[in-house]
């Protein structure tokens, strides 16, 4: 049961994780025009602009008809995916387009539409904006069967350089190729470590099934996830005066991942799609040190895993462990090496001897997730933490353990709580 | 009866606690109305309240203005009738806004246009409101009633960009929000308090602002949002 204090309501992203945007980075963030440009000049891949319109001149002047046979029409600074127009085809005389629901849309309400845009009627207060045409980006054929039409794409929210949650956003019959879950757009949780589906949610709603294409929501497996999940990292790099933001990651059938937009003031729904509060995953990376983008993503997939327990339960059911286990430790070369550890309900976390995660190539660099000072019955003590694999009876738990100086002690390793969600423990042999 | 009470109180001597009741001695001798000072004290508890429960409840209705303002105008025109007329302004501001969703014109002269539309549809309203007696009312809020329907635009809009759902939450939330500034405005309790301790009263308002400026945990309605999340 996830506790209050551990959920991200709203006066806690205002007051407390809101104030790491910067005027700066809130400024990009806001014009989608200038959160592109700045992306380019960072080489970071976003869709093309057709065609900029700053002007009710320029609008009145622009030959609609000379643009490819699908496009996107968007205000500059709209929120929340209003007065965005997508164009699917063209239509069967010149200047007629059909829309996504097939309905005709022709050169006349395009120049309106664009007009308004530029009226401000999209933007906050009502103050003037600009229009700009996007090309629209065809999607990777695994989605094709799951949406009913429109782009799906990926929201990563990411902190520190952490991505801390993601969620994949697909359009419905509701949202008009929209993917914004206040238009009605569906939310499905992601995995960080995996990049699969977990829950879906539309309107609030749990369910199960898309409703118009009945595929399954839970289990998809996200194509280019590392990719996904260090572009998203990248951002920030890019950006540092957005401390936490939502990037908005679309995939592009031949080029891959790529950047629609960036939101300095990302939803709080991510919690429900995931089932997983985000407050206290927040507070767990805000004083991380973390070097690069590699780095985040590493310390991502080893602290937020989904562990997909109850599942493997339902199948094998609950395994028992006894208090000394024989468990087989994954070396750097993935070799296995057999050690005796013991199960230690006491410890949150697992913890390695020093020694011992040397020998096995464990504290390379690139393994050390991060290093802390710890208060512990052996005293106070810098510990290093890193990423750790081991079998315990003859299951794979992917997990995260301190380095500690065991050699004089008699576990060279014990196991915590932490990983043994799955199992029960036999404290004693009859 | 709010003079006397007053006038039976006695000051004492000017100090860092009782300055604001000599100011209210002053201005009352200098002959301004009770009834604005009074309101004038008021005013903060009501627009603290608003902010209370925008943090702690999650009720956010059209911000501060719209809310306290109709909290204000049902002052003058009394809460039933007040709620009433702002209805069916409501009511033909719908109409308005359906008639003229599909009308290609700007945005701003669409607005102005609902307003136009509003203010017509007051012409078949009188049979209505001669039936309701209403006719006092627009004789002493005559003004307030005119602000009502120009505090429409600010619902006019939302209607405009948002889904119905959201319009109602924000509707029934303003209404909910404007009644309870109404009775902080009226309440005969809190009056007397803004006379005997009108230092108290801005105290109240002010701590009350920092406390809840300051707390970051849940709202209440976010309890519901959650509540798959904190189940789990």
């Amino acid at each position: 049961m996830a506790k209050a204090s551990s959920i991200l309501g709203q006066n806690a992203r205002n007051h407390l994780f809101l104030s790491c945007n910067k005027k700066e980075g809130k400024r990009i963030a806001n014009s989608k025009l200038l959160t592109k440009k700045v992306l380019k000049k960072h080489g970071l891949p976003t869709p093309a602009v057709l065609a900029v319109l700053r002007t009710d001149k320029k609008v009145n002047n622009f030959v609609w008809e000379d643009l490819p046979s699908n496009f996107v029409l968007k205000p500059s600074q709209g929120y929340g995916g209003e007065g965005v127009i997508i164009i699917k085809k063209k239509a069967k005389w010149a200047g007629e387009w059909y829309l996504m629901d097939n309905s005709i849309i022709n050169t006349q309400d395009l120049k309106f539409h664009a007009l308004e845009i530029l009226s401000g009627r999209f933007r906050l207060h009502n103050v003037p904006d600009t229009a700009f045409i996007e090309e629209r980006i065809k999607i990777q054929k695994i989605f094709t069967r799951y949406v009913y039409h429109g782009a799906p794409d990926i929201r990563v929210l990411v902190f520190n350089k952490v991505p801390v949650a993601a969620m994949l956003r697909l359009p419905t019959r509701e949202s008009e190729g929209k993917s914004n879950l206040h238009q009605g757009a569906i939310g499905a949780g992601i995995d960080l470590a995996t990049g699969i589906t977990t829950y879906g949610i539309v309107n609030g709603q749990f369910i199960k099934y898309i409703p118009e294409t009945k595929r399954k929501i839970n289990g998809l497996k996200i194509p280019h996830w590392n990719e996904i999940l260090k572009l998203a990292g990248k951002v920030q790099e890019a950006i540092p005066s957005l401390g936490f933001l939502g990037v908005d990651i679309i995939l592009d059938k031949d080029r891959g991942p790529m950047i629609l937009e960036l939101n300095a003031r990302p939803g709080l729904e991510v919690q429900v799609a995931n089932m997983a509060p985000l407050r206290k995953r927040l507070e767990r990376v805000e004083d991380l040190e973390v070097k690069d983008v590699d780095h985040g993503v590493k310390i991502a997939k080893a602290l937020f895993a989904e562990r997909f327990a109850d599942r493997v339960m339902a199948e094998e059911g609950i395994k028992i462990v006894n208090t000394w286990e024989k468990i087989r430790l994954l070396d750097k070369d993935k070799k296995r090496h057999e050690i005796k550890a013991k199960i230690d309900t006491g410890a949150w976390r697992t913890s390695i001897d020093e020694n011992l995660a040397n020998d096995l190539g464990l504290l390379r660099p690139e393994n050390v997730l991060w290093s802390k000072i710890y208060k512990s019955g052996l005293g106070v003590q810098e510990r290093e933490v890193i990423g750790l694999n081991f079998y315990l009876a003859g299951r794979k738990i992917k997990t995260i353990a301190s380095v500690a100086k065991r050699s004089d002690l008699r576990a060279q390793m014990i196991i915590g709580r932490r990983d043994l969600s799955d199992f029960l423990v036999k404290p004693r042999k009859f | 009866m709010l003079l006397e009470l007053l006038q039976s109180q006695d000051p004492g001597a000017l100090g860092p606690i009782n300055f604001l009741k000599h100011a209210l001695y002053w201005a009352v001798n200098q002959g301004f109305p009770l009834e604005f000072l009074v309101l004038i004290l008021l005013l903060p508890l009501a627009v603290s309240l608003v902010v209370l429960l925008r943090y702690l409840v999650g009720i956010q209705g059209l911000g501060i203005f719209t809310p306290v303002m109709m909290g204000v105008i049902f002052l003058n025109t009394g809460l039933i009738p007040g709620i009433v007329i702002f209805l069916i302004i409501l009511l033909f501001e719908i109409l308005a806004i359906y008639l003229l969703r599909r009308f290609k014109i700007h945005f701003r002269a669409k607005m102005s246009l609902v307003l136009l539309m509003i203010c017509f549809s007051f012409f078949p309203l009188l049979i209505l409101f001669q039936r309701l007696n209403f006719q006092p009312i627009f004789s002493s809020a005559l003004t307030s009633i005119l602000v009502l329907i120009l505090l429409g635009e600010n619902l006019a809009e939302t209607q405009f960009r948002k889904p119905p759902q959201k319009i109602t939450k924000i509707t029934i939330e303003n209404l909910i929000l404007a009644t309870l500034s109404f009775f902080i405005l009226s309440s005969y309790f809190l009056r007397k308090m803004a006379i005997l301790y009108p230092e108290l009263t801005i105290l109240i308002a002010l701590l009350a602002n920092i406390i809840v400026g300051r707390f970051t945990g849940l709202r209440l309605l976010e309890y519901r949002r959650f509540r798959k999340l904190l189940k789990k």
